[in-house]
């Protein structure tokens, strides 16, 4: 470990953690594969997979498509603070708590999840990027139903 | 005019002092706080209407408070800030930031009615930041507050 990662290091990898939220939650496809490597490697569910750029894009896509995530989702990604241990050596770990609200078809806003992230980050040409996330459930709501404008199904959280 | 430069990491820690300030105004009844967090010439959109300067933004806290459940002691509603997302330089940035409206009932019930965002311009005056302009947009639910 090369020494201690300094404040704005600590700060690139918030405002990378925060920016994912947003990407998800405004169906920004391309800001969201962009925040990871070309080879990076999302992990969620129950051992699904996607390693680089093209499977990541496909996957994102595909959510959107279906309005798992994005502004019609019903659902947003609230993150609290993450968790952040690494060296002066342009890698860290991170870890983040997720609550996720959706809106039901009563018109009442329930917490359908609260998940993780538990990232490894690389600072590459300056910016800090996601080499691998892990979404991990760690609470999860019975179904109910949902707005209509969102839908309910396997809560594969991005 | 003071020359622009990357955000250091005391400037993002101070906008980010300046967001978790107004949650804290708000749930506490702390209206004057609020010139903590808004600049002088302060434009704040809030779903029920648009306010200009700070005299006007204090009225709206006001009216908020006189609603009977923000700023109550004990307290009923609780804006639970999420982490914001902050881009810009040293003199001027943005920030975008999820707002979860949390209510408290007399039965003890919690209950969300709103999932809003804050959309803010912030700059810096005389070494400290303050918010130019707020967007506070409904993100989920129906309430009007």
């Amino acid at each position: 470990m090369a020494g201690l990662m300094s404040a704005d290091d600590r700060l690139g990898v918030i405002e990378l953690i925060a920016s994912y939220a947003w990407c998800v939650d405004k169906g920004d496809v391309e800001g969201y594969v962009n925040n990871f490597l070309p080879d990076g490697v999302v992990e969620y569910g129950n051992g699904n997979r996607c390693v680089g750029h093209d499977a990541i894009r496909r996957w994102v896509s595909g959510l959107l498509e279906i309005k798992q995530i994005g502004s019609e989702s019903g659902l947003r990604h609230v993150l609290g603070l993450p968790q952040i241990q690494g060296g002066g050596d342009g890698r860290c770990s991170a870890r983040t708590y997720v609550v996720i609200p959706r809106l039901y078809e009563t018109g009442e806003i329930g917490i359908r999840l609260v998940i993780s992230y538990i990232d490894d980050c690389v600072k590459v040409e300056g910016r800090w990027r996601f080499a691998k996330r892990v979404i991990r459930q760690d609470l999860v709501a019975a179904p109910q139903p949902v707005a209509e404008s969102a839908r309910d199904d396997d809560p594969r959280s991005t | 005019m003071l020359e622009s430069t990357p955000m250091s990491a005391d400037d993002r820690l101070d906008v980010i002092d300046v967001l978790a300030t107004y949650p804290r105004c708000l749930d506490s009844g702390d209206v004057e706080g609020l010139a903590e967090v808004f600049a002088p010439d302060a434009v704040l959109d809030a779903m029920n209407g648009s306010f200009s300067g700070l005299t006007a933004i204090f009225d709206w806290a006001r009216g908020l408070i006189a609603g009977g459940r923000v700023g109550a002691s004990p307290p009923q509603l609780v804006h639970f800030v999420g982490l914001p997302s902050v881009e810009g330089d040293s003199q001027r940035c943005t920030a975008q930031t999820y707002s979860v409206i949390i209510t408290y009932s007399p039965e003890k019930a919690i209950t969300v009615p709103l999932v809003g965002s804050y959309h803010d311009t912030l700059v810096k005056k005389d070494g400290k930041w303050r918010i130019q302009h707020r967007l506070i947009k409904g993100e989920l639910g129906k309430t009007t507050q």
